[in-house]
């Protein structure tokens, strides 16, 4: 498969603050990268700062071996974006948090728009949520919504920043099938998450963050089974216990 | 004993000057939140020299006496070229009083809408823009009318000002009664009911624009 996403030397400050150094990474379409480790070491403000979210204060990030900046990157729909908070717009309803932005940005009428929101809620499984306002909805109805508007704008890349971490146990699995279901139909996906079981069966790369740095990059067999680094094994020790 | 006789004969002069009071009223508020909205929208789409230059202005409608400022403005206006009349230009200086309140209100209820909205809406390829007109906006004039009804009271209560600059509303028509006939009692607390009602109109189309305007 052709390469999709590349960054080189990618560097993010807050003010004097260093959050992600020299990051290289490279992805190929339809490849599933996961991006763990402890908290505070750079996996939001990378997946950000790929997203345009962040304006990196060096590096290069080519997409289809274009260099772009935040700009392009946003004007283009390049990337979708899943939080952890969901980010849904409250004041509309469902199928409105989906409609709006096609109306509005990609200026598609409203009810080829209509049509389209229906085709990806019955993706996720929640077209029968249609009407109602995001906060009648539960947590893993919510996070399925907003993969849900994210993949109505038709994105290369979709990035997922602890999809499932502010979910309630028992609404966890919802989530990650449908990520999985994504995964199958051929997505490019970059994933922060917690969830390491998810992460082996899903992962064609798995890297380990700390301290703004890749630690360890590697397959999700040899990341779980041969870990390369001391801090890889300590990390896992950690996480696996829980 | 009230003369109640004499409060029936000045009532249709009462009632006249009440109504200004209401549209003064009704005009400064608009106007004030629609200097509101653009003056927020610009803050939160600039940089900070236009910051500055903004909260000077917030600053300035506070912290100066409203007496003073619809007195420079009444001088001021001629002085750069434009004649209102005074009903006019009472209404362009309240306005500009309630614009100082109605920025910081719009501001605190932007502050106060969880960020990640806008950075999900700028993913999706909004401009800021788009950001303010269809995701901020609608749910900052929500959560900002309780706020706003207060305001309300307020430009009603400032419109009494503007009787020192002759316009013909309530106060300044109390005024001219009393000094005509001697009466003080009768007309103080007929102003007084009337300056009441109108609050609670205004207050109960208030409320019943809150409860519309469900999220
Ligand atoms: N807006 C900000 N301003 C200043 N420092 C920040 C900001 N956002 C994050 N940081 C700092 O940058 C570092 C990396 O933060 P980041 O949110 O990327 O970590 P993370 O790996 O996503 O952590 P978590 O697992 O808790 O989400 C942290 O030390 C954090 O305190
Ligand atoms: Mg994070």
């Amino acid at each position: 498969m052709p390469n999709i996403l590349s960054i080189k030397n990618l560097n993010v400050f807050y003010e004097k603050f260093h959050a992600v150094k020299d990051i290289d990474l490279s992805l190929n379409e339809g490849e599933i990268f996961v991006i763990c480790g402890p908290s505070g070491s750079g996996k939001s403000t990378l997946i950000r700062a790929i997203a345009g979210l962040e304006k990196p204060k060096s590096g290069e990030i080519l997409i289809n071996n274009k260099a772009m900046n935040e700009k392009e990157v946003l004007n283009k729909n390049i990337f979708g974006m899943v939080f952890q908070q969901f980010n849904l717009f409250p004041h509309l309803s469902i199928l409105e948090n989906i409609t709006l932005p096609l109306m509005k940005v990609k200026k598609i009428s409203k009810s080829e728009s209509i049509e389209i929101a229906h085709g990806v809620l019955s993706k996720v499984k929640i077209l029968d949520q249609k009407d109602k306002h995001p906060s009648k909805l539960s947590g893993g109805q919510q996070q399925r919504c907003a993969i849900a508007r994210s993949l109505a704008m038709n994105p290369k890349i979709m990035l997922f920043d602890e999809p499932t971490s502010a979910l309630d146990p028992e609404m966890i699995n919802e989530v990650l099938d449908v990520m999985t279901d994504l995964a199958s139909a051929g997505m490019t996906m970059i994933i922060v998450t917690h969830e390491m079981g998810f992460a082996k069966k899903i992962a064609n790369k798995i890297i380990l963050m700390d301290n703004g740095e890749i630690i360890e990059s590697n397959t999700p067999n040899n990341f779980f089974n041969n870990p390369e680094t001391e801090r890889t094994k300590s990390f896992l020790n950690q996480v696996l216990q829980h | 004993m009230l003369d109640i006789d004499f409060m029936i004969e000045i009532l249709p002069r009462v009632l006249r000057a009440s109504l200004v009071t209401l549209e003064i009223s009704f005009l400064s508020l608009s106007f004030s939140i629609l200097l509101g909205l653009a003056f927020s929208m610009v803050a939160l789409t600039s940089g900070k020299f236009v910051n500055i230059l903004i909260r000077c202005f917030v600053e300035f409608t506070r912290g100066v006496p409203q007496l003073v400022q619809i007195s420079i403005i009444y001088f001021a206006l001629p002085y750069i070229g434009i004649f209102f009349d005074e009903f006019w230009t009472g209404v362009v200086a309240l306005s500009f009083i309630g614009a100082g309140y109605t920025i910081e209100i719009f501001r605190n209820a932007v502050l106060n809408i969880n960020k990640g909205q806008q950075e999900a809406g700028k993913i999706l390829g909004f401009s800021n823009y788009q950001n303010l007109i269809y995701i901020l906006y609608p749910q900052i004039i929500k959560r900002s009318l309780p706020p706003i009804t207060n305001e309300l009271i307020n430009v009603v209560k400032a419109s009494a000002l503007l009787s020192v600059i002759s316009v013909n509303e309530l106060t300044k028509i109390m005024n001219d009664v009393i000094f005509e006939y001697f009466v003080v009692i009768e007309v103080l607390l007929e102003a007084t009911i009337m300056y009441l009602l109108i609050i609670s109109v205004l207050v109960y189309i208030s409320r019943y624009f809150e409860k519309k305007l469900v999220i």
